[in-house]
């Protein structure tokens, strides 16, 4: 541990990753993140982009600790986490996934979900009651932030609960964990416009409140553009386009588009031009 | 017929296995790890209990001690997954051949009489003053009780909890901070010591132990099991092991109504694994199997069963 505060320290910190894969069939590997360099600053929300199978997932799994770079390394708030487990990360990192069925557990009630979020923030896995009316307040504060009235179904099983309505209950509780940085993995993609607008406000509002550094993976341009201090882009392993806010500042999504295929030679898919 | 002595001896027979059909559920439904080791865990704690007993120790030591072993033979089960990456269901089918072994190891003899050794039942029927039927009805009645109790208790905690999100989605739970190869370990451990701990019971109860006892044990509480997940289809915690003990007693009342119909014995493993099929069938099917062609609900019928095909998916154990 460096004498720094966590408040000067970078977020993130990523120097030099390689991961490579086998290919079924082919002797040669296939590099899906090709020696990426990446600093995340305090507070600061990064939009990344990209098309399919440029290593963004495989990027943001490292990051989260489900799979181990070849090579380099990762520090999250100055803590090198490049070989440690992922169960070990949980006061460092937190995810939230595409598919909300791998963020929040269906057969427990809200309530129990936040109570396992809390044990897991300080491991404090131990023999007392977990829904204290102490992690039963916290749930309502945390989920009242969403006014989607989940803060008076916090006993209700979360598998009672639409998409959306999870999606929302995951950030709370990835936030309500206070992480070093927070990792969304395309968590509003799975939700109707409506609803993917509204938890990804709420998403962008909550974060700023609790200055938490975010990295989010999307491929909704507008989202990337509008919900971002900066913006990223990932192709073929590399990131290939980096704007800063005065950058950033009134790109639209046609002249984004047409940055990316100058830049590559391939056009982005973005579910916002189809919307 | 007398329903009352029927329901008596259900509760008899039956609840002595309470234990057990709550670490099958424990294992298969909380933990999700279907660990065939249970029916070895079974024998060998059975037999611990009963050389035990010879030894001269006490009915309450010898138990315990034969609930050690069986959490011996989890953690063994559980360290062949963990640190071998052997599939749980392989792992417990080697585990559950190599117990027969050692249960004959443990015993030195492929069956022991206990008719001299005072049990758990002697002491609760002398204490009491009760007969064989209700000294039995007592005692299984109250480890089923304070086994139910102690496993709702468990899993309401922080600790529990974690066994639960270990057991309904790994990278999720460890994503929450939960170290779950622990979690795992630990399941099995508590599991096979609730299936060790009615071997043990089952050994006192009826005055002695034969290597035999374990085979297909499981059935008893699969069947149970099935019966209790049908009566609360709820994935909470306490109707469902209200429901395990009930799935328990009310498998023991079909067994011992079908023997008083005059089902020979040794029919008994084929009629549970059939009571199994059929509460499986209408489990999967309410009752969309027997309806007659050509309805909207033999459609319904057809459609599910094609969903059923076209999701259907292999596990590959090796």
């Amino acid at each position: 541990m460096s004498s720094t505060s966590p408040e000067t320290r970078p977020a993130l910190e990523v120097v030099n990753v390689l991961k490579q894969f086998k290919q079924a069939g082919r002797s040669e590997l296939f590099t899906a993140v090709n020696r990426v360099n990446l600093t995340i600053a305090p507070g600061q929300i990064v939009a990344m982009v990209g098309s399919n199978g440029s290593g963004k997932s495989t990027l943001l799994s490292m990051i989260a600790g489900s799979q181990r770079p070849d090579q380099g390394e990762i520090r999250v708030a100055g803590v090198a986490v490049t070989d440690m487990p992922s169960w070990q990360r949980t006061g460092l990192v937190a995810l939230v996934r595409q598919n909300p069925e791998h963020n929040v557990f269906s057969a427990l009630t809200i309530a129990e979900n936040f109570a396992l979020a809390d044990a897991g923030k300080s491991k404090r896995f131990n023999l007392k009651g977990a829904v204290t009316p102490r992690i039963k307040d916290m749930a309502r504060a945390a989920l009242a932030q969403f006014s989607m009235g989940l803060e008076d179904r916090i006993d209700n099983l979360a598998g009672n609960l639409s998409g959306g309505q999870r999606q929302a209950v995951s950030v709370a509780m990835a936030t309500c964990r206070d992480p070093g940085l927070l990792l969304l993995d395309e968590h509003v993609s799975a939700l109707d416009p409506t609803r993917a607008r509204v938890v990804m406000e709420k998403t962008e509002e909550i974060v700023r409140a609790r200055r938490v550094a975010t990295l989010m993976v999307t491929h909704d341009m507008s989202h990337a553009i509008k919900h971002s201090d900066r913006l990223i882009l990932m192709h073929r392993g590399q990131i290939t386009m980096d704007l800063g806010a005065e950058e950033k500042a009134g790109l639209t999504v046609p002249t984004l588009l047409r940055r990316f295929e100058e830049l590559t030679g391939e056009s982005l898919p973005d579910s916002a031009v189809l919307a | 017929m007398d329903i009352t002595s029927i329901l008596l001896i259900g509760a008899q027979v039956g609840l002595i296995y309470g234990p057990l059909a709550l670490g099958i559920y424990f294992a298969l439904n909380v933990m999700s790890l279907p660990d065939l080791t249970l029916e070895g865990s079974f024998g060998v704690g059975g037999a611990t209990t009963a050389v035990l007993l010879l030894k001269g120790c006490d009915p309450a030591t010898a138990l315990a001690g034969g609930m050690a072993s069986g959490m011996v033979m989890g953690f063994l089960t559980a360290c062949l997954h963990v640190y071998l990456h052997m599939n749980v269901l392989l792992a417990g089918i080697l585990m559950t051949t190599a117990a027969w072994s050692i249960s004959l190891a443990i015993m030195g003899a492929g069956n022991i009489s206990l008719l001299s050794q005072a049990t758990l039942f002697d002491w609760v029927g002398k204490g009491f003053g009760l007969n064989a039927q209700w000294s039995q009805i007592l005692v299984g009645s109250g480890f089923s009780l304070v086994v139910a109790l102690g496993l709702i208790w468990l899993l309401q905690t922080n600790y529990g909890m974690s066994l639960r999100a270990a057991g309904l989605n790994i990278q999720t739970a460890r994503g929450l901070g939960i170290r779950t190869e622990t979690r795992q370990i630990v399941g099995l451990v508590i599991a096979n010591g609730l299936a060790a701990m009615t071997g043990g019971l089952v050994v006192q109860s009826q005055g002695f132990m034969d290597v035999s006892i374990q085979t297909g044990v499981i059935v008893i509480g699969l069947a149970a099991l099935m019966i209790g997940m049908s009566i609360f289809k709820t994935p909470r915690i306490v109707p469902s092991i209200i429901g395990v003990i009930l799935g328990i007693f009310i498998y023991r009342v079909v067994v011992t109504l079908a023997l008083k119909l005059g089902l020979p014995p040794y029919f008994i493993k084929l009629a549970t694994a059939v009571v199994v099929f059929a509460i499986v069938a209408i489990r999967s099917h309410g009752f969309g199997f027997i309806a007659i062609p050509g309805t909207e609900r033999a459609r319904k019928a057809a459609r599910e069963h094609l969903d059923y095909l076209e999701n259907d998916r292999v596990v590959n154990i090796t």
